[in-house]
């Protein structure tokens, strides 16, 4: 597997699993290495073995938990009448694709007309989803600018919902015309409330996920999910590479999805064929691979911090306007940047 | 196996450096590194008597404590807690080192060793039998351990109750957290124990670690049958009193005291059905270590 740089199990010492597993684990990643590696199966010594072990244990609740809070989601929408769309992990677990194995998250990204937005937003709060306290310029940036309301959290659970009403940012430089994607999703099967993207739109969401965030942090996880949406898509439809790169064409995703593409066939072989996607990344795309890559003490690569911040200056400058970067980036300026937020007691 | 103790400064030192410094606390190997001499210091003290080595190999934690990143570095000398490379937590004061090296540990057993049911309890054993004092914080769980360790019971944890599979406690000896007057308590009434530097003015107060006895380290390896569950509490001035806990009340109790019960799913509520399905439940109230000490060794031979 090219995961393991075309080695097998045993090219690994103990100290080197020990290292790999500490790597997947800051990357969250274990859970996922372990589930599609099988790792439970391949005679690894005891002590590797508890290890991956509990990181499917942990797994497993998330997928669980998901699919239990989904139910309340419906409870609390379904006298609305409207289509409720599943987006990323919720639907990764809710359609029990590859890409759902070993994935640790706990947010659910939703999908309801912008006309339904508020009163979706009101049947959440009513079914005990509650927005945290932001700041008025937070909330601002969020109710005008961003495509989602403010995460709302449940008061109990303590779980968090997104509530888009669009795919990507409506300010952002590239034209994408996500409300074909979301015109065109489809029905979940067995199910009159949830909707899901098309296969070709679930992998193109998943890309511009990669490419206009800057949470590097989770970008190997983001490359992966492309990785395993595109093989299983194509092990189903041998048209579907063909299809996709179709599709983002139409949607306005047509680099976006190569330069994703390019770095997932780097980084995990994904089988693109090369007559579809010849040719190397780009500059960005390069420092992508950077920023993603293993952000452990003992193996990163030089230069990430530099890869991070070019990153974060591009991605900004791509999701908005001149006017609304420079007040953005003063508002931020003015609280002190920092990469993150520890916690401050344990 | 070596100690920690019979290895010299020197060798400690460069061990800690370059990566190749290995603890064993029981079934877990930590891979622990460090350039802060304050820490190496309380480390070597608290550590002693466990095993180690320093030949790199196979960890179950990747744990440095280090100096923080250049920009929280102004005012006073930081160290930072990192797990896996990650910093989870904001950084302390090199004299609190010690301290939060313990917590992380903490945070990091109850985050990840889901092959474990793991209980906000402290395990003791008696005459071969497993005793798990669950309390909330502050009700004088630490100090009890603590006493009961010094008078010759065997510690497994004064914080984390680890049930496997086979319904076994697995052992983690290291050394017990003492908070503001128990500190002085336990100073007093055991002149000859080995406390380590004092953190003052922590989120929890003053903090200082006892180190546990080298018995109980050469236990670490051996799980203990849990035979008794004990709720204490520790109130000023109070007559001992002792009193039976049913069953289902006792695993109501533990499931509160849990960190990882959800994430077991339909496994956690079956260990905990089994764990309290063989075990008793009582619950303790005392003013006095030496009473509530005797109450226990008269429950253990009666109802262990």
């Amino acid at each position: 597997m090219s995961l393991l740089g075309g080695r097998g199990h045993d090219a690994f010492d103990p100290e080197a699993w020990s290292l790999l597993f500490s790597e997947a684990r800051r990357a969250g990643l274990l859970a996922r290495l372990a589930a599609i590696l099988r790792l439970d199966e391949v005679g690894l010594p005891e002590r590797l073995q508890k290890q991956v072990k509990a990181s499917l244990i942990e797994a497993a609740a998330f997928q669980r938990d998901v699919l239990r809070e989904l139910e309340h989601v419906q409870q609390a929408l379904q006298g609305l009448g409207v289509p409720v769309l599943l987006l990323k992990g919720a639907a990764y677990v809710r359609l029990n694709l590859p890409a759902a194995r070993g994935r640790i998250f706990s947010d659910i990204d939703i999908v309801v007309a912008k006309e339904s937005l508020a009163q979706a937003e009101a049947s959440l709060m009513l079914g005990g989803w509650l927005t945290g306290k932001l700041d008025p310029y937070d909330q601002r940036y969020y109710r005008e600018w961003s495509h989602e309301v403010p995460p709302m959290t449940h008061r109990r659970r303590g779980t968090t919902i997104d509530l888009h009403h669009a795919l990507v940012m409506p300010t952002c430089r590239i034209r994408v015309d996500s409300g074909k994607m979301i015109r065109e999703a489809v029905p979940v099967d067995g199910s009159a409330f949830w909707w899901r993207l098309q296969d070709e739109d679930m992998v193109l969401h998943a890309a511009s996920h990669l490419m206009f965030n800057s949470e590097f942090e989770r970008g190997l996880r983001d490359i992966w999910d492309i990785d395993l949406l595109f093989r299983d898509f194509a092990s189903r439809s041998a048209s579907f590479p063909e299809r996709l790169f179709e599709r983002a064409r139409e949607v306005g995703l047509g680099e976006v999805i190569r330069e994703a593409l390019r770095l997932a066939r780097a980084l995990l072989g994904t089988p693109v064929p090369e007559n579809l996607l010849p040719g190397d990344a780009k500059m960005a795309t390069r420092l992508v691979a950077r920023a993603v890559y293993s952000r452990h003490r003992q193996t990163r690569p030089a230069g990430q911090w530099l890869a991070d911040m070019l990153l974060v200056s591009r991605e900004m400058y791509l999701r908005l306007p001149n006017h609304l970067l420079l007040t953005h980036l003063a508002h931020k300026a003015s609280l002190g940047f920092t990469g993150t937020t520890p916690h401050k007691a344990i | 196996m070596l100690t920690l103790s019979s290895c010299t400064s020197e060798q400690l030192h460069r061990s800690l450096r370059d990566g190749s410094f290995r603890l064993y606390l029981g079934q877990l190997a930590l891979k622990v590194s460090s350039d802060i001499p304050e820490f190496i210091a309380a480390f070597r003290q608290l550590y002693g008597d466990h095993p180690v080595t320093l030949g790199g190999g196979e960890y179950d934690f990747d744990i440095a404590i280090s100096a923080p990143a250049l920009w929280r570095r102004w005012l006073r000398r930081n160290a930072s807690f990192e797990f896996s490379g990650d910093t989870p937590f904001l950084p302390m004061e090199v004299g609190h080192a010690h301290a939060l090296f313990e917590w992380g540990l903490n945070w990091a057993i109850a985050s990840f060793l889901h092959h474990c049911l793991i209980i906000h309890s402290a395990v003791v054993e008696w005459q071969g039998k497993g005793v798990l004092l669950s309390a909330v914080s502050g009700s004088g769980k630490s100090t009890l351990s603590a006493e009961l360790s010094e008078q010759g019971w065997r510690l497994l944890s004064d914080e984390l109750a680890l049930l496997d599979s086979d319904l076994k406690l697995i052992p983690l000896a290291r050394p017990v957290s003492l908070k503001n007057s128990s500190i002085d308590i336990i100073r007093q009434r055991h002149p000859m124990a080995v406390i380590g530097p004092l953190a003052r003015d922590t989120h929890k107060g003053t903090v200082a670690h006892l180190k546990v006895s080298a018995d109980a380290v050469g236990h670490n390896l051996v799980p203990a049958v849990p035979k008794l569950i004990v709720f204490p509490k520790w109130v000023e001035n109070a007559p001992l009193r002792v009193e039976p806990v049913g069953a289902g009340q006792a695993a109501l109790r533990l499931i509160d005291q849990a960190f990882n019960y959800s994430i077991l799913g339909a496994e956690g509520f079956r260990r905990l059905v089994a764990l309290v399905r063989t075990t008793e439940a009582w619950q303790i109230e005392y003013s006095s270590l030496d009473e509530a000490r005797d109450a226990l060794e008269t429950l253990v031979a009666e109802h262990g």
